[in-house]
Order: structure tokens, then sequence, then C-alpha cells
């Protein structure tokens, strides 16, 4: 009887398990992995709004993980060519790792009849090898953050150009407790991950006319055979440039460069440690949190300052996260459903109105309903109007090694190792023996 | 029917073992092996259809690398720092805790704090702790009137900072089982020393040394291993290979190749000379300690 007993609950058992899995099939699933932090919750938004529509008949489900585990599960994908996601979250610093390996969607936009000159410039971040393999849905710019209250108590302006901006940074900076040490600083650089470094020696140098990357901007094409450094690296717009970026750290206007990232950035900001500094647009959701920062509502913002450092014109890099179906994608009809939704109208204003999301589309950003809710719109608005910086094949462009080269060059040169000259000269040569992409292979 | 029985029994501990020794060989053994055919070639998931065997190129290249070379002598010096913090002050620590102090319950407990916390999750405590501007660590400087350090910053402070925190971690672990070894030494044989006048340097060398001889030697070699393969706690502290690659030791040094190069074949070839570094450094002791148990 105890047997009999057993048996029947264990059929029962399967039967109810049978029953879920059955019914759970009925819905059509597909998983998507995108990053952690802001970006994440942005888009999680967006699937959050595309579960709903769909119930009952699609599911999206969401896995996010800090960027170097998601980009390891992107190569791991590849590798063991296991589709476990149909759609991936992808940013420039992982273009060269998937661009390769994702779906020509041009058919599917085709039959879609979504025109892509609606993303504007960002339809060049979307294509490789001239064909269309992800879709924009979540942009951003680095921008300047600024005490509004505290410029406005000095009478100063907001600066346009990176002169004014160091003289501004240099009033600022206090020492309240007069103990002779800087309690608040004027400006704060960001060296301690390759990404950060990058992104400021593009700021302060490459993209005020040099042409805005360390890569030699005549090579181009769809297939980079010989990457090779600009030679700008070599000249004195470039040297100078560099000690001007080392004179914030040395008159104390930034803190240690060395010893900071986008978060001391944020916490900085927030404790009203720092009253400029610049950051990507997306951290304006941290840094107005009233509940969190004390600077909440006292910032103003406005674009990167420019000045005239080289001979060739001013450009601007914007980066924005897209999504992609990788090859071995098991379920591609609804991968594309799922991504053009995501970069739709309805999706992203959904994700820019309650989620602080960069949008992608144009048309969103006009939108009357944004200004109230996010300060920086305006801001971004200018910046998407810039020129941008010389494209780079995605095989080069941003890489990580590129990056590793200049952030530990920059850091020797920060941390007073090397000279500007040095730093220039060991860049170059490097770039030119180390790089070790199509070349190699 | 005999022969047959003795067939079966002879062989039935091993149709036992068989599952396990299965598992095992797919979840260790096919990678083990999986990955030594890879370091044989160049191997990249960016351009998988350029893939070619090369042979011992990769070893060559690795060891030829001065990055590499700089990597092993950090990675020696966070060994021979940590390993040694955590065992003199985890004997120290265990003698204190076997003694019959008031609230040696409570320190007990409380010991193990550090060890139960994931290294990802020290390492960030650390990095707010010891933020250059706003951290703890230059809180306290500035209130006893000593001059503020650049903690995250200054290459020289990197590697002593790592082995501060990999001890900190792992010393609890060392204590732990020295005072259960501690706790095992026969009360007979310290009592009689003690009646003979032995003093305690003398009852420390003559009985608690000896008896901890095996423990010791165990813990040794627990914590050499570990201490070869640190990756968790300095990348959670520097998000990088630290100031001016200061802190490159062998693990960051693994994963950063494979980052910036994606190259399958060369990582694998690091993997396994790092499983080789382990197993030679490991080998002299744990013969040795073999020895003592058998």
């Amino acid at each position: 009887m105890k047997k009999f007993c057993v048996l029947l609950v264990t059929c029962l058992l399967c039967l109810v398990m049978l029953s879920i899995g059955g019914s759970a099939k009925a819905v059509e699933t597909i998983s998507f992995l995108m990053k952690t932090g802001g970006g994440g919750a942005a888009l999680g938004g967006g699937v959050e709004l595309f579960n709903k529509k769909f119930e009952g008949k699609y599911k999206v489900e969401m896995v996010m993980l800090p960027l170097e585990q998601m980009q390891e599960k992107q190569v791991i994908q590849y590798i063991t060519n296991t589709p476990t996601f149909d759609v991936f979250g992808i940013n420039p610093a992982t273009e060269s790792v998937n661009f390769p390996n994702l779906t020509n969607l041009g058919p599917n936009l085709k039959e879609a009849g979504i025109d892509m000159s609606q993303f504007g410039m960002l339809v060049d971040q979307c294509t490789y090898q001239g064909q269309v393999v992800a879709l924009p849905v979540r942009v951003g710019v680095e921008i300047v953050y600024y005490r509004k209250d505290w410029l406005e108590d000095a009478g100063l302006e907001v600066p346009d150009n990176w002169w004014t901006y160091r003289e501004v940074a240099r009033k600022l900076s206090k020492d309240v407790d007069g103990d002779g040490k800087i309690d608040i600083y004027g400006d704060f650089i960001k060296m301690k991950d390759r990404w950060r470094s990058y992104a400021v020696l593009k700021h302060f140098v490459l993209e005020n006319g040099l042409g805005g990357t360390v890569l030699n901007a005549s090579v181009s094409g769809a297939k980079v055979e010989n990457p090779a450094p600009s030679p700008w690296l070599l000249s004195e717009y470039f040297i100078n440039g560099l000690k001007f970026m080392e004179s914030f750290w040395k008159e104390g206007i930034s803190p240690d460069p060395v010893a900071q990232n986008f978060e001391e950035n944020i916490w900085a900001i927030q404790q009203g440690k720092v009253a400029m500094s610049n950051m990507h647009s997306a951290r304006v959701l941290f840094i107005e949190d009233p509940e969190k920062s004390k600077a909440a509502g006292k910032m103003g913002y406005t674009i990167l300052p420019t000045q005239q450092l080289g001979p060739k014109p001013y450009v601007k890099d914007i980066g924005c996260w897209k999504l992609g179906i990788p090859n071995n994608s098991q379920n591609k009809e609804l991968a594309f459903n799922f991504i053009s939704f995501m970069a739709s109208y309805e999706a992203q204003k959904y994700m820019a109105l309650n989620y602080k999301n960069g949008p992608t589309l144009l048309r969103v950003l006009d939108d009357p309903d944004f200004l109230a809710l996010d300060p920086s719109l305006p801001t971004l608005r200018k910046a998407y109007n810039l020129p941008l910086a010389s494209e780079m094949p995605t095989e080069v462009k941003e890489t990580e090694q590129v990056q590793q080269i200049c952030h530990e060059e920059l850091q020797k040169f920060a941390l007073g190792i090397q000279s500007a000259e040095e730093t220039a000269r060991n860049m170059y040569d490097r770039l030119d023996n180390e790089l070790t992409l199509t070349p190699a292979w | 029917m005999l022969k047959r029985e003795r067939i079966i029994r002879r062989f039935y501990p091993y149709i036992l073992l068989l599952p396990t020794f299965a598992l095992i060989g797919v979840v260790l053994t096919y990678p083990w092996i999986w990955t030594l055919v890879l370091s044989l070639y160049r191997y990249s998931p960016l351009y998988p259809d350029r893939t070619q065997f090369i042979g011992l190129q990769n070893y060559l290249k690795v060891l030829s690398d001065s990055r590499f070379i700089d990597s092993l002598g950090k990675t020696g010096f966070v060994v021979a720092g940590s390993v040694g913090v955590e065992m003199l002050v985890g004997l120290g620590l265990a003698l204190l805790l076997n003694m019959n102090l008031k609230g040696r319950r409570i320190f007990r407990l409380l010991i193990l704090l550090p060890y139960m916390l994931t290294p990802a999750a020290v390492g960030l405590m650390w990095r707010v702790m010891l933020h250059n501007e706003w951290g703890l660590a230059n809180y306290f400087l500035g209130m006893i009137h000593l001059p503020k350090l650049r903690w995250i910053s200054d290459p020289h402070l990197t590697l002593p900072i790592v082995i501060l925190m990999e001890s900190w971690i792992f010393t609890p672990f060392v204590t732990i089982v020295l005072l259960a070894g501690l706790q095992s030494i026969p009360i007979e044989q310290t009592e009689a020393a003690r009646m003979d006048g032995a003093t305690r340097p003398q009852m420390f060398r003559f009985i608690t040394v000896p008896w901890l001889g095996p423990l010791l030697l165990l813990v040794f070699v627990f914590q050499l291993m570990h201490s070869l393969r640190i990756f968790a706690t300095v990348y959670a502290l520097f998000r990088s290979p630290g100031p001016a690659n200061a802190g490159m030791v062998l693990g960051i040094y693994l994963y950063e190749t494979f980052r910036m190069t994606w190259d399958i074949g060369l990582t694998s070839s690091i993997s396994y000379l790092l499983l080789l570094i382990t197993a030679l450094s490991s080998v002299y002791f744990i013969i040795r300690l073999y020895k003592r148990i058998t």
C-alpha cells in the first residue's frame, strides 16, 4: 500500500511538471543578455513593456551581468556554438568581439519597412562590413556636469573651451577647513581603468583637432590589414595636450586620477566634493536622485568644452548600446521582433520617460514630455549635432587592446614615471608593434 | 560459481566507483586535456577559420614575454608575503584562542567573519576604505597627524595591500585549522612537561610544533596553492592590473592576456604554465605531508 501511494504521488508530480512545461512552451520565449547598471535597468523597462504587450504570446527573459562577464558569456556562446542567448546587448567596447558573429538584419529591416536613417549618425555604429547587424537602443555622450549654484555664487560663466574650463575649475577648487588640502575639487579626471583613461585622452586631446583617434584615420575600408598609429601622436599638439591634461592634477584641480573611476566620480558629486566633471549622460539619474545625492536639483549640464589643439576639425564621439542577434540563435524571427520593438518610438519614449534612457530616435528627443524630466536633454540634443569622430573599422576601433596600451602609458605619465614626450613616443611604438588583431591572423 | 563470485567481488568496488570516476573524468579530466590541446593551437573565437596548429610556440611566446616574467616575480612576492603572514598570525591567534581567555567563544566566531565574505566583496570594501581622498584609512591617518597615503594609486603600495587583504581573508582559516590541532594535543603531555619544569617556549618547541607539524604543512600547502592563483581580490580592488600594472600577478596576467588578444590558445598555455608552477611548488610539501601522515 505504501509503495502504491509513493508511486501514485510520483506519477501525479510528473504529470503536474509536464503540464507546467507544456504550458510554458506555449509562450514563445527568447533570452536577452545585457549589462547591469543604468543601461540594464533602462532596457529592462523596455523588456517589461514588450512582455506586457505580448503577454501570453511572446516572452523575453533578460539576464544582466557586469560588462566583463557579459562579454565572456558572448564569447563562450560563439566558441562553443551553444545558442544560450538570442539577443545580445553590445556597446562600442564589445563590438569587435560580437560584430563578426551577428546576423545580417538587412533582409528583416527591408521586410519590416524600417528606415535606418531615423537613427541618424548611429547607423554607422550598427554596421559591419557594409551590413546592418544591430539596432541602436540607448545612446549616451560625455557631457559636463557642473554645480550651477557654485558657478553662480562665484560669478562665473559656464566654460565652452578647455582653457576657460581650467580657469573655472581652479577658482572652484576650495580648501574648506583651512588645513591646506583641497576639499572640493574643481574637476575630476578618471584614469583608474582603461575605458576611462582612453575617454580622457579623447576628450582632452584627440577630439580637439587631432582626428579623434590614436589610429591612423587614413586606414579604412571593410577589412583592416595593418592598423597603424596616428602620426599625430608624435606631434607637438599631442604632447602639449598631454601637458595641459597634466596641469589639472599637478595643480590640485583634480584629485589623483589613477585612483578614480566613474563610480568614485558619482560618489564625489553626490557628496558635494566636486564642482565640475565630465561623465556619460546616463549618470544624470544617479546625480539627480535626492535620496542619495546632495547635488540633486543643483546641477547644470553642458556639452564638453572644445579647443583647437591641432589643425584638424573638432570631432565628437557618441557611443550607443545596440541589440544584435547572434548567428547561432534558434529564434531569429522573434529576436528581430524584440529588437525592432526596442528601437521603436513606443519603447524608446517609454524607456526615456520612465528609466532615463538616452533615446536613439532623434524625434523622441523633441518630445516636450522629456524636458521636465531630464534636465540634461537639451545638452544631449546639442551633442548629437556635433560631427562624429572618424570611423575606424570595427576590428580595431576602441578595442580593449588599443585602450589598454594607451591606458598603461597614460598611467605612467600620471604617476610621474615618464614625461609627456616619452608617453607619446611609447604609445606610438606600442601601437605600432603590439596590436595583434588582423595582422597577426 | 566460486570463480564468478570471486571476479564479481574483485570488480564490484570499481563498478560502484565508476559513476564518480566518470563524473570526475568529464568535469576535470576532459577540460584539462582539451585545454592542453588548445594550447598547441592558435585559435580565436573572432577568427575561427584561421585556427592553426603551432606546437609549443604559445609556450615559447609566454616564456619570452617580459610581462610574464614580471608577473612571476610579483606573484612570488605576494605568495611569500601572504602565506608568511597568514601562517604566523594564524598560529599566534590559534595559540591565543586556545588559552582560557574570557570571551574566547565570541572571538572564535568573530574571527571567522572575514573568511565568510567573498573575495569580490572584500575587494570592493577595501576599495572604499582605502580611497585616497575620502577613505577611512586616510581619515584615521589624518586623525593621528600622519601623512595620507596614495593607497590605490601608488605602485609601491599595491602588492603590500594585496598581501594585507589576502591575509585578512585567509588568516581565519589558518587559525581555525590550527586551533583544532592545538585542542587535539593530549593534555597529559603538556602537564608532564610542566611538571618536569619545561618553560612555555620549550613546550611550544618540543610539544606544540611537532604535534601541529602535519597540520601546519597542510595549511601551508593549501595557502600556497591558493596564493599562486590570486585574482578576485586584486581585480575587485583595482578593476585592472593596478596602477602602472603593479598588481599584475599571474592570475591577472592570464585574464588580461585573454581580454586583450582573445587568443584561446595563448591563454590556455598560460593556464597550463600556472598549473605547472602550482604543482612544482607544492609537490615537495605534499610528498612530505604524505610521508608524515603515513
